[in-house]
């Protein structure tokens, strides 16, 4: 008989808990999830692919395991939603764009085959700005997802179907991925933790490239304990992944050491982030929570970093230049879209498959690169924004002599109306720039739901660690969400 | 200002093998010329002896062994709708 599972704010330990107790089968817990999708997908747009088969054949693989008195591990049959940038053996990656939109992945991401190993349960595959380009999925060729808080306004973006996946209760954690915002940007417009580690911890193997330097894989979940126990399954080297740390699997216990707690931290906090450019009442709500953080012991010292703009323009160069490189690998040939018209020759086959099978922000971003990249230019924007980029590191270097850590709001205001990026090439960039600076940097950054704004929407909080220290960020964060759930 | 005409925007296109239609020439001209003028911010910082930044966490090269690994196998491969046997197909693209 059918049980249902509540699956409102559930956590990986909920699930875990019910499995172990035999309360609820795998089964019935994953057929719980799929009634909410097919609930509230479409009104939401969240899933552009369902993986329903394949998780019902694990969920009852993994039933007869626990019938047969094995051992599972935490993760197990816990039900997850993968970006749709992340390569799943055997099904569609779209990267929410039509030149790849019957696209199947012949091989599995790292992040994928992970989770895999991890027993976790792949709900199916979220929407996306098209190649993760743009802060709102509403550069998505598959249509815009929407805030699960308030439909009429953006969930965020790029991983925008990951957010809103947690947060509507369609998975109980989510993989997202991030070059500029990416995850912190929809986690707080969603009202969710969103954590991406130092750059190279979580192997980019299989994961659609868009900026190269930047791309970071991210989690999205309900608590800072399900960040850790998922940043545990995917940390450690990768060697398919020549920039991934050099730090074997298994030798990061987020999870293990969460509760390290250290109250005296001195947690640094940038002007430039909280000055007029910022929503009064996101300023407001992050003053408070630090406010109750430094009674616990904390020091709160004002810091000055770069402003912020500068990090725009730095990441706008890199990024389009390393998009328009990464780009130009999808000619429609082996794979993709293929256009009806006669072509005279290959590289006008290509340039025509290209041209319509890419829409407008990847053709204006791939064109803004190879601009950067030309004979003439290269040394003027690329050079230059590569140069400024060490500015940015030790700025950075500079304040984490000063204090521990750093806090602030994570974007400039609460979730954007549906519509705001048209007619602004810059959206993208100017939505993201509260998390540039650190994406430049690589450094490890959590967003913490802080609370709601008057009309409901969700604001958040942003933790910058010091490269590779992704536990001081988790166990901040940690003692953040325990002063935020009092 | 603008830096870039229609001309500069058909010869990035060609460089990127893009085929645009004229409407879309005249819009990213447009939306090139904001977003480069956006960069020209970076000008008013001093970057004399500082070295560039290409990768955050100090690698430079990386290498792996010559090793022979298992490749694509073909008979797996998911895409058939551009497979042929064991051939990638193409469509016809030389004048008749």
């Amino acid at each position: 008989m059918k049980k249902i599972f509540n699956t409102k704010k559930r956590t990986i330990k909920d699930i875990n808990k019910a499995l172990i107790n035999k309360e609820y089968t795998a089964l019935d817990i994953v057929n719980s999830y799929f009634d909410n999708i097919e609930q509230k997908n479409k009104e939401l747009n969240v899933f552009l692919t369902l993986t329903k088969e394949l998780a019902i054949s694990k969920a009852n693989e993994l039933d007869k395991k626990i019938n047969s008195g094995e051992k599972i591990n935490l993760l197990s049959g816990v039900p997850y939603a993968l970006k749709d940038n992340f390569n799943f053996k055997g099904y569609r990656t779209t990267a929410s764009s039509k030149i790849l939109e019957e696209y199947i992945s012949p091989y599995n991401s790292t992040v994928a085959s992970r989770l895999i190993e991890s027993e976790a349960i792949v709900m199916g595959k979220t929407n996306l700005d098209a190649f993760a380009h743009g802060s709102s999925t509403e550069t998505s060729d598959f249509g815009t997802s929407k805030n699960p808080y308030n439909t009429n306004h953006s969930p965020g973006g790029s991983s925008g179907g990951s957010a809103a996946a947690v947060a509507a209760d369609l998975s109980v954690f989510s993989i997202g991925s991030e070059t500029a915002g990416s995850v912190r940007g929809p986690a707080s417009w969603c009202g969710v933790y969103g954590f991406v580690p130092t750059y190279g911890r979580f192997s980019r193997y299989g994961l659609i490239a868009m900026g190269s330097s930047l791309d970071r894989p991210g989690i999205l979940a309900n608590t800072v304990e399900d960040l850790a126990i998922v940043a545990d399954a995917l940390a450690g080297k990768d060697e398919k992944d020549a920039t991934s740390i050099n730090i074997p699997r298994g030798k990061c216990n987020y999870y293990n050491i969460l509760n390290n707690k250290n109250t005296r931290l001195t947690i640094g906090i940038p002007k430039q982030f909280k000055d007029e450019r910022i929503d009064i009442e996101t300023r407001d709500y992050v003053d408070n929570v630090l406010k109750e953080y430094e009674k616990l012991g904390a020091k709160i010292l004002e810091i000055d970093l770069m402003d912020p703009k500068y990090a725009m323009a730095v990441y706008t160069i890199l990024c389009r230049s390393e998009v328009s490189s990464n780009l130009a690998r999808i000619d429609g040939i082996r794979y993709g879209y293929n256009s009806e018209k006669i072509a005279e020759n290959i590289i006008e086959q290509i340039s025509l498959n290209r041209g319509e099978g890419f829409g407008n922000e990847a053709k204006q971003r791939s064109m803004t690169g190879a601009y950067t990249l030309s004979s003439g230019f290269y040394d003027a924007y690329y050079t230059k924004a590569l140069k400024v980029r060490t500015l940015i590191i030790n700025d950075f270097k500079r304040a984490f002599n000063e204090v521990d850590i750093i806090a602030g709001a994570t974007m400039p205001g609460p979730a954007a109306i549906i519509g705001s990026s048209k007619d602004n090439p810059l959206f993208g960039e100017l939505s993201d720039i509260l998390a540039e600076p650190s994406s430049l940097a690589g450094l490890p950054c959590i967003n913490i739901p802080i609370g709601f704004n008057k009309e409901g929407l969700p604001l958040g909080m942003q933790l910058i660690g010091p490269q590779l220290k992704d536990d001081l960020v988790l166990n901040t964060a940690y003692i953040f969400e325990s002063i935020i759930n009092k | 200002m603008t830096k870039i005409s229609s001309e500069k925007v058909k010869k990035v296109a060609d460089l990127i093998k893009l085929h645009l239609s004229n409407k879309e020439i005249d819009s990213l001209k447009n939306q090139l010329n904001t977003v480069i003028d956006s960069m020209d911010i970076l000008n008013e910082l001093d970057t004399e002896n500082i070295e560039p930044t290409y990768q955050t966490h100090g690698l430079i090269n990386v290498y792996e062994e010559d090793e022979v690994n298992e490749g694509l196998n073909i008979e797996d491969y998911p895409n058939k709708k551009n497979l042929k046997k064991k051939y990638f197909t193409v469509k016809r693209v030389i004048n008749n």
